[in-house]
């Protein structure tokens, strides 16, 4: 275990005699970043059975640096994020000493190594280790290792979103790997901005982006992180539709991003019952009211 | 058509998350002026039917499901052929709905068109 300690990190080949890290691998760190922030959130609920998700803002509260975790990280998530990062040294260990270890991570996790290290050569190593431990050494034969562990194991699925390239059914590259949530709202909400007027089928109103920030932003700050995530999908008047369906229970809101405000349409499959409302998502007593109503419909209030 | 024929509708890739389309796909716009338009199934199979939206009308689409004309009838709409724009055009019609009885209609359509499962799906075969 790491503590609150350092992260030393080294690149070993001729290029990096002079002891300077080139600028090329900087995405390599913010690659091993994202790898951390994975595994410790994979950990965080395997240690919370009863949480579907994170806590609001995990990810953006991790910040880290080659001297280690920083103090304005989130003290509660600093502890999963530390033994991330000992999973991941762990994994490189191994897997440089025995090619058939068991690494103890998730394939997904393993497919962040096409990221961190792709900027390697032949001869260079980039060693990651704590204060009074044997560093782990990433060359590009651990790392293709590790990587056909990932391909072993079938890490593709229709949740994840990968760019990857195959030779046969080897993986070999990704330009960007990111397994998120296949609800996660800010996701989702960022891939409307590659939308243009017309649409849909000639016409309709591409959602804007200013608006698409501020939802996500509300979404992320105001909707309770336990209540059920909606499907979100743009409307042809240019906002964005939020939907939940439980057994005959369907939830249509439909939220207009430049007023700022959503029409909430509840209504029993099964009856006549229903309900409608209009919100101010303004307002956050609103927000607290749909999450409620969500989670009542949803059974889990 | 029949009360069995199949009426395939196309789905706009952003109207899917999570392998799930939303209940907009059987919702009217305001050019459809009430009647929502569809593919006549006995005319026409569904992977010709994405083929002639996506390159004889030049619209993106990502698949195709289907409600039967028995189910809309089931629903209060009527179905008619209206060959005027191509031969396999058809229209659903929704006239005289509004608020919520249209926004139950729709979903009541998506949900059926769900349960059948997709006809068509652009880049696979659908068993």
């Amino acid at each position: 275990m790491s503590g609150a300690g350092f992260i030393q990190l080294r690149l070993t080949g001729p290029r990096f005699e002079d002891g300077q890290i080139p600028l090329e691998f900087l995405g390599d760190l913010a690659a091993l970043r994202e790898m951390i922030i994975d595994v410790a959130r994979w950990r965080f609920l395997q240690e919370n059975p009863g949480r579907h998700r994170v806590p609001k803002g995990f990810a953006e509260s991790v910040s880290l640096n080659l001297a280690g975790v920083e103090k304005g990280s989130a003290a509660p998530i600093i502890p999963y994020v530390e033994r991330a990062m000992d999973s991941v040294v762990d994994a490189i260990s191994s897997t440089g000493s025995d090619e058939g270890a068991d690494v103890g991570l998730e394939p997904s996790h393993l497919a962040h190594f096409s990221r961190v290290g792709r900027g390697l050569k032949d001869g260079e190593a980039m060693e990651f280790g704590f204060p009074g431990r044997r560093p782990a050494r990433l060359t590009q034969e651990t790392r293709h290792r590790l990587l056909s562990k990932a391909t072993a194991n079938g890490i593709i699925n229709r949740e994840a979103r990968y760019d990857v390239e195959f030779r046969g059914n080897q993986l070999v590259e990704a330009n960007e790997v990111s397994l998120l949530d296949p609800l996660d709202v800010s996701a989702r909400l960022e891939e409307f901005k590659n939308m243009k007027n017309g649409w849909f089928e000639g016409d309709g109103i591409a959602p804007s982006p200013d608006g698409l920030d501020w939802l996500a932003s509300e979404f992320k700050r105001q909707y309770a992180d336990d209540a059920p995530s909606p499907r979100l999908y743009p409307t042809f008047e240019g906002g964005v539709q939020a939907e939940w369906s439980f057994g005959s229970n369907a939830i249509v809101l439909e939220i207009d991003l430049s007023e700022r405000t959503a029409d909430w349409f509840w209504f029993d499959r099964d009856s006549d019952a229903e309900e409608e409302r209009r919100l101010n998502l303004d307002d956050g007593d609103e927000w607290v009211w749909l999450a409620n109503e969500v989670r009542s419909k949803a059974g889990t209030e | 058509m029949n009360d069995a024929t199949l009426l395939h509708r196309q789905i706009h890739p952003d109207f899917v998350q999570a392998g799930t389309i939303t209940s907009q796909v059987f919702r009217l716009t305001p050019k459809d002026k009430g009647r929502l338009s569809v593919y006549d199934g006995d005319q026409i199979t569904a992977d010709e039917a994405w083929r002639h939206y996506t390159s004889e009308l030049g619209y993106p689409s990502c698949g195709v499901m289907a409600v039967s004309v028995g189910e809309c009838k089931a629903l209060g709409l009527s179905v008619e052929s209206d060959p005027a724009r191509y031969p396999e055009h058809a229209v659903i019609i929704f006239e005289g709905l509004r608020g919520s009885a249209l926004k139950r209609k729709s979903d009541a359509l998506t949900v059926a068109a769900d349960n059948r499962g997709w006809q068509y799906r652009a880049g696979e075969s659908v068993a």
